[in-house]
């Protein structure tokens, strides 16, 4: 019993991590219908950014914390207003492969200004293991699930009871008939990339805390699509919950039936999900039944 | 001066080309390619053998996503098999090379079957992340199947050989290549002037309305899944045959990405954008290495090291500056240019 | 966006097509190939982006000063020495078409750089048709000298001795032999190989092996697998991993609190993977068959270092940086014993004699008349010191 405990606790902390990234790829389907692959680089990037200001002597926590979200938003909205805005109403596929190319470049760029040795991330919780009860737990990895918690609530509250979360449902629908109705779309756009970004920077910074600083943080992103599919491209809830039954299905996986299919059970659940039940477990928009 | 829009006959609408001197320049650009290796080393002649080779395949995604508008990731998955089957049909089964090669084509439109029903149901991105599970899980079930494909350690093949003729070389297997390409080339714009390239250009443009106008879609987005499937499987062959060792590590997910990237910069739909957008992205590293020479030797002591990092960058700028600025990619430009140099000197 | 921009970028990509015809030329003659009265040129491939760049950049930089030492001290025989270093991103088509490139385009006289082991075997027919001397290192694969190739040498024992020597300690020097031994092996032909070696340790002293987990490559979260061997009580562990996964299960190890003797293979030894292990506090294992950062060889190179290479990659310096300095030495030495009379298979005849030549303590002697011509390092143990972040070594170089 206490190895399956131990094995779901696991589950739910690497969840943690692919539910924080599906949350991105979320927040960005519902406002603009679009998918944007470069979600895993934008996260590595906010990484790296956040290691040089943990590095500035005398930073504690929350003033790192406070910076880290600013450049968020701010290159959120830089990326929304110089690659995205330009390319409205060109097709879909135009316009997710610009994500594409943006991933490649940043990408590059990252690892030309940073290298690409991997660095142990500056630990402002202290490193000692945290015991309760036959659990144990480090401060980076409580972090990251009081993080995606919170976020989960805030998220609800943001769609359930604001206008913003209703607009952007509609934007998502059809831009056109949104405009119409007198719906901002540029800034819902803006909006919904600026927390993109956002959960871009909890997600690396909980990698970070947990693991190490490395370029490989660029691949959570591929590895947070099960998560979204799971729950749903266009709930941002959703997509928190597909994250922890994904990290746990991993670990369950993982540990009961070894020889490496913890790696594809994510990629395996997608599939069977999409046959069953094809907008995921919580999300609303119908696929074309051709 | 001929402007190709005004048919009087439905022949005419339906022709490759309806004025002879089109061919004599075809004719004439065959004969350049055939004697090129006499000019070019074997390291220009292993790069245009790779244009072709890829170009195969290229055209068989630009079938699914620029003529059916199907989104796919899945074409790192389709030359694995490709190039799977080819190997362990030539080495464990003894099937003579050519045969093999088509025969690994039909394997890959089989297994495509395998992602194209299920994903009937799904459109747009739904379908580009079910291709992307689809090459991870291809790519873990070579692993796991090692005594059919030898798992991690790869497999070594033999080169081609057409009835006892064998293609083993750069010169022979480029000619090998070249003919490929052609017969691909043919087959692709005779689909497209069918009633079957014309019902995907409408699945892409308007599906309801296709659909409307008693246009199967099931039938025909099946169908675009394994012709495309086929042709990436063959290419996948083409590529095992080049460089006659194969491994999961050749063909990663990154190579889906730059496929795509070949489509879009050379001109979605367009065959002739297919083969230009290929020819662009194997030829971008080449190209950069000049422009860093040309630059001069102070730029690279500078960057030193960094130079592959901002390589790889060049090559995402390019993607950006062609979605950009020319959205109709390579295609559009040599549009533009026999507009320009048609309309000369009255050209804008 | 303003049409002239439009059109400046039309007429920029009609370019290429030009630009094609131009590079692709003829080649120019030399002496032999890749010789003149002056300079001899010799090629690398390594993968200096990519996955693997953090070891593809430190074996060119390790190449790079071995040249630049030779060159400082007049060349060899009077000639220097000029290499052109083509990167292949780890993927092995490429690597087939930059050895190609640096063979038929630059006329390479030799090569000391060969990239990764399946992108090695890939290059293996290229390289055996133009019959060119070629100096295997960086990553030594068996598969590469079994048949023996004429012009192939190369240095490094097999992978397996990675995994046999760590146990072997344990049970000899570390009074482990009742332990529950485990492995965490990568899933594919090298970490089979460990797994191999392991094996061999375990048949040898009877050992009682509780699991063998293997992994993919890439897997970055590793709860389950530890989880799994605390299961079964595991308590002396064999690291198959490469850097940050020996970091991040080491941290799981202490989370579980779990008291566990560790060996791993040559790749713990980098600065990094020591560095980041080094919170978790466990003095793990390490066997080389190079000198390391902390070894009097290892200092002597490092001031070199600081002296000829750019800060970047004196800053990187690691075993395999050792590894393409060594690769670069044994293959200039091979032309130095040709004299003035320098052709591939002068230079070919000599390393086939090479016997006990000495890399000054950076490894042990090397050796390439056998059937393979591999020369089969001996191996030192290292053990690392978490609290000062540095790798102490435990034995001298040893043959097994």
């Amino acid at each position: 019993m206490n190895y399956f405990l131990n094995l779901l606790m696991s589950g739910l902390v690497i969840g943690t991590l692919y539910g924080m990234v599906a949350m991105g790829f979320a927040i960005i389907y519902r406002a603009t219908g679009m998918v944007n692959f470069a979600q895993g680089e934008v996260m590595m990037l906010i990484a790296y950014m956040s290691y040089t200001f943990a590095t500035l002597p005398g930073v504690t926590f929350i003033p790192l914390l406070a910076c880290v979200l600013l450049a968020a938003i701010v290159l959120g909205l830089v990326i929304e207003w110089a690659f995205i805005r330009p390319m409205l109403g060109e097709p879909m596929f135009s316009r997710v492969m610009v994500t594409i190319g943006l991933a490649v470049v940043i990408r590059s760029t990252v690892i030309l200004i940073w290298g690409v040795e991997p660095t142990a991330f500056p630990r402002p919780f202290g490193s000692a293991v945290i015991r309760f009860g036959s659990m144990a737990l480090y401060p980076g990895q409580i972090f990251s699930l009081a993080t995606l918690a919170v976020l989960s609530l805030v998220m609800w509250l943001f769609f359930r009871r604001s206008r913003i979360g209703i607009a952007m449902r509609a934007t998502s629908n059809n831009e056109t008939t949104a405009l119409l109705m007198g719906i901002n779309v540029k800034r819902i756009s803006a909006i919904a990339w600026a927390l993109s970004a956002v959960f871009a920077a909890f997600s690396g910074l909980s990698f970070c805390l947990m693991f190490s600083l490395e370029p490989e943080i660029s691949q959570m992103g591929l590895r947070g699509f099960p998560a979204t599919i799971l729950g749903g491209l266009d709930s941002v809830v959703g997509g928190a919950l597909g994250g922890l039954m994904i990290g746990i299905a991993e670990n369950l996986a993982g540990g009961y039936l070894g020889r490496g299919l913890k790696e594809i059970a994510g990629f395996v659940l997608i599939i069977v999900v999409l046959m069953i039940k094809p907008y995921g477990l919580f999300g609303q928009r119908e696929i074309e039944r051709v | 001066m001929r402007t190709r829009t005004y048919q009087t006959s439905y022949s005419g609408l339906v022709a490759l080309s309806t004025h002879s001197v089109t061919w004599v320049w075809v004719g004439l650009g065959i004969l350049v390619l055939v004697l090129l290796p006499t000019l070019l080393s074997s390291f220009g002649l292993n790069m245009l053998t790779a244009i072709f080779v890829t170009s195969v395949g290229i055209l068989g995604l630009n079938l699914l996503s620029g003529v059916a508008g199907q989104i796919s990731l899945g074409h790192a998955g389709f030359l694995l098999i490709g190039a799977y089957a080819q190997a362990i049909l030539t080495t464990d089964y003894r099937v003579p090379s050519l045969l093999a090669i088509f025969l690994s084509g039909l394997v890959a439109a089989v297994a495509s079957l395998v992602v194209g029903i299920p994903s009937l149901r799904l459109k747009g991105l739904y379908l580009a992340i079910t291709t992307l599970a689809f090459t991870f899980i291809v790519r873990h079930i070579v692993l796991f199947a090692e005594d059919i494909t030898r798992g991690s350690a790869g497999m070594p093949l033999e080169a081609l050989s057409v009835f006892g003729f064998s293609f083993k070389g750069d010169t022979r297997f480029y000619y090998a290549a070249l003919v490929m390409v052609l017969l691909f080339i043919l087959m692709t714009l005779n689909l497209m002037r069918t009633r079957i390239g014309r019902a995907w250009l409408a699945l892409r443009d308007h599906d309801i309305a296709a659909r409307a106008m008693g246009i199967e879609l099931i039938r025909y987005k099946l169908l675009a899944f394994m012709v495309s499937s086929f042709y990436t499987g063959v290419a996948g062959a083409m590529v095992a045959l080049q460089t006659r060792f194969i491994n999961v590590d050749t063909f990663s997910i990154l190579i889906s990405i730059e496929a795509l990237a070949m489509v879009i910069v050379g001109g979605m739909g367009r065959v002739h954008g297919a083969i230009l957008g290929t020819a662009l992205i194997i030829f971008l590293p080449e190209l950069l290495n000049i422009s860093f020479a040309l630059v001069g030797d102070s730029f690279r002591t500078l960057m030193a090291d960094r130079i592959y990092e901002v390589k790889g960058m060049m090559y995402g700028v390019v993607i950006l500056l062609f979605l950009r600025l020319e959205p109709e990619g390579m295609a559009g430009i040599w549009r533009k240019l026999k507009r320009f140099w048609v309309q000369w000197p009255l050209s804008q | 966006m303003s049409i002239k921009l439009k059109k400046a970028f039309n007429y920029l990509a009609s370019w290429p097509a030009l630009l094609f015809m131009a590079c692709a030329g003829m080649p120019a003659l030399a002496q032999d190939v890749g010789v003149t009265a002056t300079e001899i040129l010799i090629g690398e491939v390594q993968p200096m982006s990519g996955p693997a760049s953090l070891i593809g950049k430190a074996g060119a930089a390790g190449s790079k000063l071995a040249i630049a030492e030779i060159n400082a001290g007049g060349g060899i025989n009077g000639r220097k020495l000029r290499a052109i270093y083509e990167d292949d991103g780890y993927v092995p088509a490429r690597s087939v078409s930059a050895v190609k490139k640096l063979i038929d385009s630059d006329q390479v006289f030799g090569l000391t750089g060969t990239t990764g082991s399946s992108h090695m075997v890939a290059m293996l027919p290229t390289i055996e048709e133009a019959k060119i001397p070629t100096m295997v290192h960086m990553a030594p694969n068996p598969a590469v000298v079994s048949p023996r190739r004429p012009t192939v040498f190369m240095i490094g024992p097999d992978y397996d001795y990675a995994g046999y020597v760590p146990i072997r300690y344990m049970v000899e020097k570390m009074n482990k032999k009742d332990g529950k031994y485990a492995i965490l092996y990568q899933d594919d032909d090298f970490g089979k190989a460990l797994l191999a070696g392991y094996l061999k340790a375990v048949k040898q002293y009877g050992l009682n092996s509780v699991a063998e987990i293997s992994f993919k490559r890439g897997a970055k979260d590793f709860s389950a697998e530890v989880l799994s061997l605390k299961d079964k009580g595991a308590n002396a562990v064999y690291l198959g991993t490469l850097t940050t996964e020996s970091a991040s299960i080491m941290s799981e190890f202490r989370r579980l609190d779990m008291d566990v003797t560790l060996g791993s293979l040559w790749a713990g030894q980098l600065p990094a993977a020591v560095k980041l292990a080094a919170p978790s506090g466990y003095k793990y294992l390490i066997p080389d068959y190079y000198a390391s950062n902390y070894d009097p060889a290892g200092q002597a190179l490092m001031e070199k270092a600081k002296k000829f290479l750019s800060a970047d990659d004196y800053a990187n310096f690691n075993r395999y940086t050792v590894s393409g300095y060594v690769g670069t030495m044994v293959f200039a030495e091979g032309i130095r014993r040709c004299g003035t009379n320098v052709t591939r298979v002068c230079v070919v005849s000599e390393l086939n004699k090479l016997h006990n030549f000495s890399t000054g303590g950076l490894s042990g002697p090397v050796s390439f008349d056998n059937p393979k011509a591999q020369a089969v390092l001996p191996i030192k143990l290292f053990q690392t010191d978490p609290e000062s972040g540095t790798v102490k070594s435990l034995t001298d170089f040893v043959a097994y």
